[in-house]
């Protein structure tokens, strides 16, 4: 059993996914509990997995027995099954959130919003865990047409921003397909172990550097890595919020890890760090992303887009992180991936939570929002500080081990740009938290009298307030035990040669 | 012994802020005496750990807590034990005096309430409250710059949500501008802790001394001081101080004060100590800069009518002089210092809390309103004058005794810089008349004279007010004037460190 994890992670929720449109037909009661019981099984397989990679070290599993270069090959290594766990825990809290959303936003699509939901974690966690280049185009094609899907049930204005997202993702797709087809040209191979062994000889290919350059600008698309992002903000502002906390928290840590994957395993980093800029181009547009994205952020008064544009600026330290290319610089991009998936995802629970309740997501209208439901905005406070950077919230330790990157890299620039998106951040979170804890101010000195209208707590259901929480309470706990985190798995993840 | 006692002293008032935050609708109308008990309990054990530090041992505790590289070491020694222990001191005290204050701010901010908003309201200053004492006594007893930021921000952020909850009118943009304010000073902070380890690939303060001589230690101080001079409010980077000290509920004014001028504290622990000789340049500039302040902030606080604002306005002043005895960078000086610290602190809390007392019970805070309350309100009257002397230096008050010290070593340095040195140290001395001036003519303002018939007439009742209240003053008042008549203890403790340097 334990040795069919990585194949149980993705087979299981595939087959469940059509059941549950099967289902669907004649009971929509049923589909959330199919679902609930898929993504419990890959959090326990993947939990599994992680053990199992601690314990013995790589993982190579040979679907169907066929051995690689021609079969497939699942290769976990600590880096995937720390992304494993981090994407089939987040999708979990999120599925159980997402039962009364749904319920209430999607009453006519319940079958088919849970196929589709189920489908699209099916991807992202086919795309973590495959050892195969065309294999892991295939299931990004899985994942993005589901979250075309996904969003495309969202609000007035969707639909648009779906299509919108199908041309840009499409495009991206293309050119990681056309980039996989250069390296397949050259080498004759698509197994990433055995293409790492075949390329270093063909470093100096013209080919080979024209593949790598396609696949990046494909995955930087994907990612929306800034001025890549054009997609985002209308995609994650009109889907369903459900949809909007998944694909904020996952979609683009994915595509963050797949370009980790490329540029440090499949090409050796000495090629992408020594034979081209690579490493300083990204670097400087993953801090250029942390700025932009800051400003636009603050230029909104909508939540939902506010956290779009924010996830922009996210985008960035991760890229920064893994253009910073030592190991504390990758480090904390990694952390942060971890780190991002649980605080946008709370925030945008949080953010799904209000429209639930309120129905609006205009921040100048949050009067008196933290008496009407203090947990959720106690959590929204958590996750903001932690966007902010303020210790002992993880995104504190993710930004350390950044500027401790940048400053082993001698890029004290980077310092100052990750101090200054800092700030940025401040603004735009301190504008929410202003206008939800604190009345307008009014002359209180001359006993004015009068009561205070009454505001009745009125929080959202407790299943969805559980996973608002468990999120929350996940920022503390992960900023206390970052520690170790990289001691246990994260140092292995990093590349020996750094 | 008791075991972990510093990670005790800096957990127990986190532990007591979430029990109150659980158990707020059942407790909640104990949780002032939750909050001063926890306070209670850590003043004893920093008492014990005094006993210890004062027989010559240094308490060192390890903890690899927060990520590979960065210790969250906590150490007791001569310098971080006495300002803890004042610090903490005046937590606890200022915690019994809100008790009974909370109460009447919630009912002039908020009117009438039920019962669940008012314990909601009620509770949550408590809880807030506690985190202060966790900021200063982490600052003070922390060996890590990082760790030492952590706090920093802690104290930021309880400061900002006490101020925009319980504060005056204008409480919650007063709140965001002191919260950008904190904010960017510790940025530079953090800049400055970068640059640091930049150069020597380290966080701990005790490594800081092998940058001595490094041409860039001159940009690390600068960065330093950039940041805790606005923490300072130093002239020009006073602005802050006047708006919170105006808006800022009165129970945490205290607290204000030391918020302030525990920069001080910083600056020696992390830049005088360890590069005293790099130092050098920036002590003539800070010392102008502080008499600057000095005398702009004693003129500043004769022009204000408004009862806390004539307190407010005195700390710019005040903490100047800490600064001044800092510039002059003699061991005697900076002893003298970090004591008139120490001294500012009580007495200001005695000063401010009192102000506090005289608006909780008369419900003006003009002081052109006031007047003939001694008759009224004995105690209150006391108070008044005994934390006027204490911060106006008379003896036998503790700050008499500092700026004694102090003043010492700033004319020993004045004597070797003349004349300019000279000039300063002379005028510095000159300067207390303006504190006296103000302190003292405010009393006369307040509680002598006829009683004004605005007051007279009121549908207040004119009184001292609860023992709660007044008490924990008398206790401070008489700290300072056994620190004051004995300050041995607290100089050889002092002397330990910064002597040996």
């Amino acid at each position: 059993m334990t040795q069919q994890f990585p194949a149980i992670i993705v087979v299981f929720p595939v087959i469940l996914s059509f059941i549950i449109y099967v289902v669907g037909w004649w009971s929509k009661r049923l589909c959330f509990p199919l679902a609930i019981l898929a993504l419990s099984v890959c959090v326990i397989s993947s939990i599994g997995i992680l053990n199992t990679v601690l314990k013995h070290g790589t993982i190579h599993y040979w679907l169907g027995g066929w051995e690689p270069p021609w079969g497939i090959e699942y290769l976990v290594d600590h880096l995937n099954a720390f992304m494993l766990v981090i994407v089939s825990f987040v999708s979990l809290v999120v599925a159980i959130y997402s039962k009364r959303s749904v319920e209430q936003e999607l009453p006519e699509k319940i079958p088919q919003f849970w196929t589709v939901f189920v489908l699209l974690i099916t991807g992202l966690l086919g795309i973590t865990i495959t050892g195969d280049m065309f294999n892991l185009y295939v299931l990004l094609e899985i994942a993005s047409l589901a979250a075309y899907a996904l969003i495309a049930m969202g609000e007035k204005g969707a639909v648009f921003a779906s299509f919108r997202y199908v041309i840009l993702g499409a495009i991206g797709a293309c050119w990681y397909l056309l980039g996989t087809g250069y390296l397949y040209i050259v080498t004759g191979s698509l197994n990433m172990m055995d293409l790492s062994q075949l390329l270093p000889n063909l470093y100096q290919s013209k080919a080979v550097l024209v593949g790598f350059v396609f696949i990046l600008v494909g995955v930087a698309i994907k990612m929306a890595l800034f001025p890549l992002h054009a997609w985002l903000p209308d995609a994650y502002t009109h889907a369903p919020s459900a949809v909007s906390a998944l694909v904020a928290a996952l979609m683009t840590k994915v595509g963050a890890y797949v370009m980790v994957r490329i540029m440090f395993t499949v090409f050796k980093p000495h090629f992408s760090i020594e034979l081209i800029p690579i490493t300083t181009i990204l670097s400087w547009m993953g801090a250029v992303a942390m700025i932009m994205g800051s400003i636009f952020a603050i230029m909104q008064s909508d939540l939902k887009r506010m956290l779009a544009y924010s996830s922009v600026a996210q985008i960035g330290y991760i890229v920064l992180g893994v253009g910073l290319a030592n190991r504390m610089g990758l480090t904390g991009g990694l952390l942060h991936i971890l780190n991002h998936a649980f605080m946008k995802g709370c925030l945008f629970l949080v953010a799904g939570a209000i429209v639930y309740k309120m129905g609006m997501r205009d921040i100048y209208q949050f009067k008196d929002l933290y008496r009407k439901m203090p947990y959720t905005m106690a959590a929204f406070t958590i996750a903001a500080f932690s966007m902010i950077g303020i210790p002992p919230t993880c995104g504190f330790f993710s930004k350390l081990y950044l500027i401790l990157g940048s400053i082993d890299a001698k890029q004290w620039v980077f310092v100052g740009f990750i101090l200054l998106s800092s700030m940025l951040n401040v603004v735009y979170f301190i504008n929410v938290i202003r206008h939800a804890y604190f009345e307008p101010p009014k002359p209180d000195y001359a006993h004015n009298g009068g009561t205070r209208e009454g505001v009745v707590m009125d929080e959202v259901p407790l299943s969805m307030l559980i996973p608002i929480l468990v999120m929350a309470s996940g920022i503390l706990l992960l900023g206390i035990f970052n520690g170790k985190i990289i001691s246990t798995v994260l140092q292995f993840a990093i590349p020996a040669s750094f | 012994m008791v075991p972990n006692i510093l990670l005790q002293i800096i957990l127990a008032p986190v532990i007591a802020s979430i029990f109150i935050f659980l158990t707020r609708f059942k407790m909640g109308r104990k949780a002032g005496w939750i909050a001063a008990g926890s306070l209670l309990y850590t003043t004893v054990l920093l008492c014990i750990v005094g006993l210890r530090v004062y027989q010559g041992t240094r308490i060192y505790e390890e903890y690899l807590l927060i990520a590979p590289g960065i210790r969250l070491d906590l150490l007791a020694d001569g310098l971080s034990l006495p300002v803890a222990l004042i610090m903490n001191m005046l937590c606890m005290v200022l915690a019994f005096y809100s008790i009974h204050y909370v109460d009447h701010r919630i009912e002039v901010l908020y009117g009438e309430v039920d019962e669940r908003t008012w314990l909601s309201y009620y509770s949550r200053f408590f809880y807030l409250f506690l985190y202060f004492p966790v900021g200063f006594v982490g600052v003070a007893l922390v060996t890590n710059l990082l760790a030492m930021y952590f706090f920093l921000e802690v104290l930021t952020i309880a400061l900002f949500f006490i101020m925009a909850y319980f504060g005056y009118i204008e409480r919650v943009r007063v709140a965001l501008m002191c919260l950008v304010w904190g904010i960017t000073s510790a940025l530079f902070f953090l800049a400055g802790s970068l640059l640091i380890y930049g150069e020597i690939g380290s966080f701990e303060i005790s490594e800081i001394h092998t940058l001595a001589g490094n041409p860039l230690a001159f940009w690390i101080i600068l960065l330093f001081l950039l940041g805790l001079a606005s923490k300072l409010a130093i002239f020009p980077f006073h602005v802050w101080m006047p708006w919170v000290h105006a808006e800022h509920p009165t129970c945490i004014a205290g607290l204000l004060a030391v918020y302030a001028n525990l920069a001080a504290y910083i600056i020696v622990r992390v830049l005088i100590l360890p590069l005293r000789s790099d130092f050098g340049v920036f002590g003539m500039p800070l010392m102008v800069m502080a008499l600057i302040t000095m005398v702009y902030g004693s003129l500043l606080t004769m022009a204000q009518t408004d009862v806390k604002r004539i307190a407010a306005c005195s700390t710019i002043s005040q903490i100047s002089y800490s600064v001044l005895g800092l510039g002059a960078l003699t061991t005697v000086s900076i002893e003298g210092g970090m004591f008139f610290f120490l001294s500012h602190i009580m007495g200001k809390t005695i000063f401010f809390s009192t102000a506090g007392i005289l608006v909780y019970v008369t419900g003006v805070r003009d002081i052109r309103q006031m007047g003939g309350l001694a008759r009224k309100m004995p105690i209150t009257a006391i108070l008044w004058t005994l934390g006027a002397m204490s911060l106006s230096g008379f003896p036998p008050f503790s700050s008499f005794t500092a700026e004694w010290i102090m003043f010492t070593g700033i004319f020993e340095r004045g004597i070797y810089t003349m004349p300019f040195g000279l000039i300063v140290a002379i005028l510095g001395v000159s300067a207390i008349l303006l504190t006296v001036g103000y302190t003292f003519w405010a009393v006369k303002r307040a509680f002598f004279g006829p009683l004004n018939p605005n007051l007279a007439n009121s549908n207040h009742e004119i009184k001292d007010p609860p023992l709660t209240m007044s008490i924990p003053l008398l206790f401070t008042a008489c700290v300072s004037i056994i620190l004051g008549v004995y300050p041995k203890p607290i100089m050889n403790l002092f002397h330990l460190v910064i002597g040996g340097c």
